[in-house]
């Protein structure tokens, strides 16, 4: 474990990947602050600029804009009340009113250390926790990884979205059957191309990402008159960015509390970051006594630092299923995942034995791109705010540009710039009749190697069922899986908060 | 429509090809497929049992939704424009169509932005990254540019 840790020092530490982490960051928050914009869309944007990379320095880039989005959308809804994603829905409770009272500077401060904070302690348990599990899950063979990828499955389309279980199951099944078009897995055989040449290779991940969640969400943002809110009216002057010696006792406790918590949270598949924060700012609400608890709402630091401790945490947090199992937690790590199969890179318990150079370099990382948020991002906040100012008319073109060229250089077919369109219309149909879409990209990704592995089981026992009980690590996940599926259809009916989509 | 969707889907992989050897085997090219198909009508019936989902539109306004379609149409024209004329007058073209179309009125910004912008973005995809960008069919017809 210390020859790979160092090993991934060295390689997180090269001056290329230091870039990588630090550009990653600065992208990712740029990214993450356009409203409308969220980890999910900074990381599907990133795409064809890792084809070029090598894998670990690709994965380095992306990691490094999952988390620099998160920290980019606090910024805008503490500024301008606009979350660029979900997860940083429930910062605006008390960053925005914060912002109002003309402490914007210490608000951004505040969740620069709280976000520092819970990436650390992300970091950490993210280093513990990685590989113990992954030790546990190397014995795994096709029938335990069927069980996982049911258990994915089950996971993410129980918790998705407001306990909306069945649209989310649709979405799935919808995305594992665009996953099956193209060649069979295990016999080769090209099925369901419709005759034409374009769909014998089956869909392209990069389009399929690149049209749901970068242009889909960018048109969306036309669609509401989103793209029009920017921070023209806010007031320069952000305030002073200090904190005082007592506020930090205030808030030390809860931003660490909200981490631990937060990862815990963000370790199980599907829930992901804005769970986290909406359950942290919920608790941390329950644990305030009177007049504290009067804040909540109106501007209390306590409000502030815990969702954005939280949404941290469990960002690396969901790193865990991800590295370990093969499991992507949220639409993001979906995306993240795809781009390892898509290197060559099998993930999941092999990954840190086969690759130890991603898995752990990818992990100190981590520790990397939270310096890099604090130290480099938290002095350019002002800097940054201000791009906040560039009307939206100029910059969704531009995003759009970035989107199209990015899938178009991949192929150099415009017929792909096409079907992307297409892609992009019913993936706003969907949206707009309450359809959650990250299931739709999970399916499409899991779906693949549910059948190759089911297969692969079925040879192993005679074509008989009998592994799902006579393995016992098979035996466990099935019953997990069980006991998440009962608990979705449980609350099915009933709504959670308002979460909306896992990213 | 998903019901429409899963029945559709569920007759093509009716036809899915498979080897004389699958017919031994429990589970072929075919088995999936019909799996999700099957499954895409039982959820679809249930969905249909419950109601919709509901929708996510906050009252999209016409000007927005007209807005919103002619920035895709924008797109599938410069995806159409791409080979004929090139990709930096493709770009060009299409950032101060949609700058304008968005509502921006300042034509030195338009421009500017757009003219700096395609141009960039040309220089880094030939020079810095070495890629090949087609001139541009009609350019090409009219002896304008060589292949």
């Amino acid at each position: 474990m210390f020859e790979g840790i160092s090993n991934g020092l060295a390689t997180a530490l090269a001056p290329f990947n230091l870039l990588m982490v630090t550009a990653g960051c600065f992208a990712g928050t740029f990214i993450g602050m356009l409203p409308g914009l969220g980890p999910i869309s900074a990381v599907a944007l990133m795409i064809p600029l890792t084809y070029g990379l090598d894998p670990a320095s690709g994965l380095i880039l992306m990691a490094g804009v999952y988390y620099g989005a998160v920290f980019g959308g606090s910024t805008a809804s503490i500024l301008i009340n606009a979350p660029g994603t979900a997860s940083t829905v429930a910062t605006t409770f008390d960053g925005y009113p914060l912002a109002r009272a003309g402490q914007a500077g210490r608000a951004l401060a505040l969740a620069a250390y709280a976000s520092f904070t819970g990436g650390t302690l992300g970091a950490v348990g993210l280093l513990v926790a990685a590989p113990l599990l992954a030790n546990l899950a190397l014995g795994f063979q096709s029938p335990e990884y069927f069980a996982l990828m049911v258990l994915g499955l089950t996971a993410v389309t129980a918790f998705t979205e407001r306990g909306r279980v069945l649209p989310a199951c649709m979405m799935t099944v919808l995305g594992m059957m665009l996953g099956t078009v193209g060649a069979d897995t295990i016999s080769g055989l090209p099925r369901l191309h419709l005759g034409r040449l374009d769909l014998i290779d089956g869909f392209s991940f990069l389009l399929l990402a690149m049209a749901m969640f970068a242009l889909a969400e960018v048109v969306a943002s036309v669609l509401d008159g989103r793209f029009r809110s920017s921070a023209a009216g806010t007031d320069r002057n952000l305030g002073t960015m200090r904190l005082t010696r007592a506020e930090v006792r205030e808030v030390a406790p809860v931003t660490g509390r909200s981490s631990v918590l937060g990862f815990l949270i963000g370790v199980l598949p599907g829930v992901g970051a804005t769970l986290a924060s909406f359950l942290v700012y919920g608790f941390e609400r329950n644990l305030a006594r009177g007049a504290d608890r009067e804040r909540f709402g109106r501007g209390s630091l306590r409000g502030l630092a815990a969702p954005e401790a939280a949404n941290n945490a469990a960002s690396t947090g969901s790193f865990v299923p991800l590295l370990t199992l093969g499991i992507p937690g949220s639409g993001t790590t979906a995306i993240l995942l795809g781009a390892l199969i898509a290197y060559g890179i099998q993930p999941g318990p092999r990954l840190f034995v086969e690759h130890p150079d991603v898995f752990w370099s990818v992990i100190v990382s981590m520790y990397v791109g939270n310096v890099v948020l604090l130290l480099l991002n938290l002095p350019l906040i002002p800097y940054f705010a201000r791009l906040l100012r560039v009307p939206g008319q100029l910059l969704v073109p531009l995003v759009i540009l970035f989107c199209v060229t990015g899938v178009y250089l991949v192929s150099f077919n415009t017929v792909d710039i096409l079907i992307m369109v297409a892609i992009c219309v019913v993936a706003l149909v969907l949206k707009a009749l309450g359809f959650p879409l990250a299931p739709v990209l999970l399916g499409f990704i899991l779906g693949d190697y549910l059948e190759a592995n089911l297969q692969r089981s079925l040879i192993l026992y005679d074509g008989s069922f009998r592994f799902l009980w006579e393995r016992p690590a098979c035996l466990v996940i099935m019953l997990v899986t069980l006991a998440v599926a009962v608990a979705a259809v449980g609350r099915g009916g009933r709504r959670l908060d308002d979460v909306g989509e896992p990213d | 429509m998903f019901l429409v969707l899963s029945v559709l889907f569920g007759w093509q992989a009716l036809g899915i090809a498979t080897l004389p050897i699958d017919a031994e085997e429990s589970m072929s090219a075919r088995t999936l497929p019909l799996f999700l198909a099957v499954a895409g009508v039982v959820l679809a019936l249930l969905q249909i049992l419950r109601g919709g989902p509901g929708t996510d539109t906050a009252a999209v306004s016409a000007r927005d939704a007209w807005l919103a379609g002619a920035l895709l149409a924008l797109i599938v024209l410069y995806a159409l424009a791409l080979p004929r004329i090139g990709f930096g007058m493709a770009t060009l073209l299409f950032l101060l169509a949609s700058f304008r179309l968005l509502g921006e009125r300042r034509p030195g910004l338009t421009v500017g932005v757009a003219l700096a912008t395609s141009l960039i973005f040309t220089f880094l995809l030939r020079v810095a990254l070495g890629v090949y960008l087609a001139p541009g069919a009609w350019w090409v017809a009219l002896g304008l540019a060589h292949v």
